[in-house]
């Protein structure tokens, strides 16, 4: 029987995850508090489990996809993605990371979690198409259209 | 798959913006009361105590500690015995039924002058 995880292993995880994890909980649900509090209970929903797949990451999107979910399909807290910032800017680019939220949150939902899992949870479209339950994805969504606009390389 | 070459430029120049740091994990021991084992022993020990709670609540009322209040249960009150109502009805009937429950109201009111512990011994070595 394998190990159960503890506090150690859980927080190991979410130092090293938690950061791409919050990004997507933000992507999902329309407040910072709520995101983190999705973010908690898969976290401490671990402790005492037993050990995750070797790779974790897709494990831990879908727990933070069905967390959001759950909480949105409760209907307490349904609101449009509000205007707080995601992502913190490096010096100098502030005008263009202000321009990077806006465009993500104008994208379609789904399409808004492709791209923060790809670009922040680093996972491939394989690992993302069974997260989604979605048909396979060939490229990150719309990115010739409507990021060409916003994003100036 | 091989994502085209707009998207990897895309991809790079998004990554540096980095997403915020959530704020921490409660620490060790909020998060054993919060979830898992943990959470199942102060689950046991409410369920102890709030079963304890009820058992002692229930018992009281079923024994009264004091024997006074074990009299008082059994024997009706002189009040009850003395109801002007109850005497009137026992004289209508007969007055020898009066004067028998008169004097034994009157045995329970009053000192008994024939025992020899009675008030009225002690009050004649007075």
């Amino acid at each position: 029987m394998a190990a159960k995880l503890t506090y150690e292993d859980v927080r190991d995880l979410y130092q090293r995850h938690g950061p791409a994890l919050l990004a997507y909980a933000r992507s999902l649900l329309p407040d910072r508090g709520s995101a983190e509090d999705v973010l908690h209970q898969v976290f401490l929903g671990l402790l005492g489990k037993a050990e995750l797949p070797a790779e974790s990451r897709p494990y831990l999107f879908r727990a933070i996809r069905n967390g959001a979910l759950n909480l949105r399909r409760s209907g307490t807290r349904m609101a449009l993605l509000d205007e707080q910032q995601w992502l913190v800017k490096p010096q100098g680019m502030m005008d263009a990371g202000l321009e990077v939220e806006r465009a993500l949150r104008e994208l379609p939902p789904e399409q808004r979690e492709v791209v923060v899992m790809r670009v922040w949870g680093e996972m491939t479209m394989e690992e993302i198409q069974p997260c989604l339950m979605c048909r396979p994805i060939r490229r990150l969504p719309a990115i010739g259209m409507r990021w060409a606009s916003c994003v100036r390389f | 798959m091989t994502l085209n070459q707009d998207d990897e430029r895309l991809e790079s120049y998004l990554r540096q913006f980095r997403p915020h740091q959530p704020r921490p994990l409660p620490g060790r021991t909020s998060a054993m009361l919060l979830h898992g084992r943990g959470r199942t022993r102060v689950g046991a020990a409410a369920a102890i105590i709030v079963v304890s709670s009820l058992f002692l609540l229930l018992r009281k009322p079923v024994s009264p500690t004091h024997p006074s209040a074990a009299n008082m249960q059994q024997k009706p009150s002189i009040a009850q015995a003395i109801s002007l109502a109850q005497l009137s009805r026992a004289a209508q009937r007969d007055p020898a039924i009066l004067d028998a429950e008169l004097n034994s109201l009157s045995a329970r009111l009053l000192p008994d002058v024939r025992s020899g512990h009675g008030i009225l011994k002690s009050l004649a070595r007075e």
